[in-house]
């Protein structure tokens, strides 16, 4: 039989079985369960501030969008001047048509051809402007004169499609010229002519939406730029027949614009119209 | 596994470590076998202490595995044996610096601690047998004495030590093997330096075993 080494002796003596450290074990515990509990708190007051932080954080977030979304500049208006860009007839009309005694120069169109002439000089003593001028009818309170240009491309007379001018906010053109009284006003419609195909008469769509705005305070000896916001400073004439209501459902489908000099008997009339603008 | 090491037992509303639990269950195994390995009674404590608070620092990021937890306590238990040693200087307990910032009053005062202390350190030192072999022990790396401590001094049989140290069986034979070859040697030596110094070492033979 093998003996045993000293050092397995040793190993076997050697063990500790009887230390008890029951204070320290509980002191140690106790320190232990209060650090716990102390952590807890502090979970707590970290998860609330953490709350609070990202609440922040957010708010702050949206404020900086708001922010940058109300300091961008605005974007620059385009500015598209019809003379060049829009339109294509030009033409005066009066209550004679319809058996006034108004009378109108440039000579209205009587069967489609085109009476316009242009006058000079323009805004600035440069090249050339629109001028309409007559005296409107005695016979009449309602005797009414104007200039009045498509939007849309040339066309025939009947099924003339408008322009899109929801895009710009304002209108701007130069104006001089006299009106002894009477109003005068920008109107913006959709009016169209409508062809009864078994006499082949002509007559205006009874829906047609009407968007004017008085213009007769910037009449004066001299040019002036008239202004005008196309959403605030136009209002609906009440149509009896119904129609389009909101300024954008007749600034999507624009078809003419017109220069109307109303409630005029025997007024007489002479304005200058240059630098038409949309921006 | 002398108790059950079942997981679930230690885990908290969370399914995270619950220290307290595990505080509770292998207090005594831990501090057993730091004082096994380190011979210091109030080092032993300040060690797992430290062991428990290291526990309860990063108890979410325990992994649940097929590990006993008692391997994560032996396994840092370990590791601050080791770095106790490396620093001369005792190290304050961590658990009082986190404590500085609580209300929390000691159960017993200092006094009866450090009592409680000084009795149990007078125990260790009277049992010979320990006093040599811990010194012994520390002549040998580190691996050699963590399988030596838990096979012969905490009584652990090989497929625990295997599980607890996160190694194969054989390995653990192996090393246990070499571990006490050594000890054999250094024993041998001293036993020349204290017969060529007169010193009569039979003297241990009669050491009764505790």
């Amino acid at each position: 039989m093998m003996s045993q080494h000293p050092v397995e002796f040793d190993l076997k003596a050697a063990r500790l079985t009887d230390i008890r450290m029951d204070k320290n074990r509980t002191s140690t515990r106790r320190a232990l369960q209060s650090a716990t509990e102390y952590s807890c708190v502090q979970a707590k007051k970290k998860r609330v501030v953490r709350v609070i932080f990202s609440m922040g954080v957010t708010f702050g977030f949206v404020l900086g969008i708001v922010c940058v979304w109300m300091l961008q500049p605005a974007p620059q208006p385009t500015v598209v001047k019809v003379a060049t860009n829009l339109g294509s007839i030009w033409c005066t009309y009066s209550d004679n048509a319809t058996g006034g005694s108004s009378v109108v120069w440039p000579p209205e169109s009587t069967e489609g051809q085109n009476n316009f002439v242009k006058s000079a000089p323009g805004y600035g003593d440069k090249g050339y402007a629109v001028r309409f001028k007559g005296k409107a009818g005695e016979r009449s309170r309602e005797g009414f004169i104007g200039v009045s240009t498509r939007l849309g491309p040339p066309c025939q007379f009947t099924g003339c499609n408008g322009v899109n001018i929801q895009k710009f906010n304002k209108i701007r053109f130069k104006m001089k010229g006299a009106v002894s009284s009477g109003e005068l006003v920008l109107l913006i419609s959709n009016d169209d002519a409508a062809v009864n195909s078994e006499t082949e008469a002509v007559s205006m769509l009874a829906s047609a939406d009407v968007y004017e705005a008085q213009i007769t305070e910037f009449v004066s000896d001299e040019w002036r730029t008239v202004t005008l916001d196309l959403r605030s400073d136009f209002a609906f004439v009440k149509d009896d027949a119904g129609g389009a209501q909101k300024a954008d459902d007749i600034l999507a489908d624009a078809k003419n614009l017109k220069w109307h000099v109303r409630n005029a008997k025997g007024a007489d009339v002479d304005v200058w119209i240059d630098e038409l603008e949309f921006f | 596994m002398k108790r059950q090491d079942d997981e679930k037992l230690y885990q908290d509303a969370l399914g995270k470590i619950d220290v307290l639990k595990l505080y509770d269950t292998y207090y005594d195994d831990i501090f057993r076998y730091v004082l096994n390995r380190t011979g210091d009674v109030e080092m032993s404590r300040d060690i797992t202490a430290d062991v428990f608070f290291k526990v309860y620092r990063h108890r979410w990021k325990y992994v649940f595995t097929s590990a006993p937890v008692s391997a994560w306590l032996y396994r840092i238990a370990g590791n601050e044996v080791v770095s106790a040693h490396r620093n001369t200087t005792r190290r304050p307990l961590l658990l009082d610096g986190e404590l500085q910032h609580s209300d929390v009053v000691p159960v017993a005062l200092r006094g009866d601690l450090q009592e409680e202390i000084q009795q149990a350190q007078e125990q260790v030192n009277r049992n010979a047998a320990f006093q040599r072999v811990n010194q012994q022990l520390k002549k040998l790396p580190s691996k050699y004495q963590e399988v030596i401590v838990l096979r012969y001094l905490e009584e652990k049989s090989i497929k625990e030590i295997a599980l607890l140290l996160g190694k194969r069986e054989g390995t653990v034979k192996s090393l246990i093997s070499r571990g006490i070859s050594q000890l054999k040697r250094i024993s041998f030596t001293e036993k020349d330096f204290f017969a060529q110094n007169g010193l009569l070492v039979e003297a241990r033979t009669n050491e009764g075993v505790n």
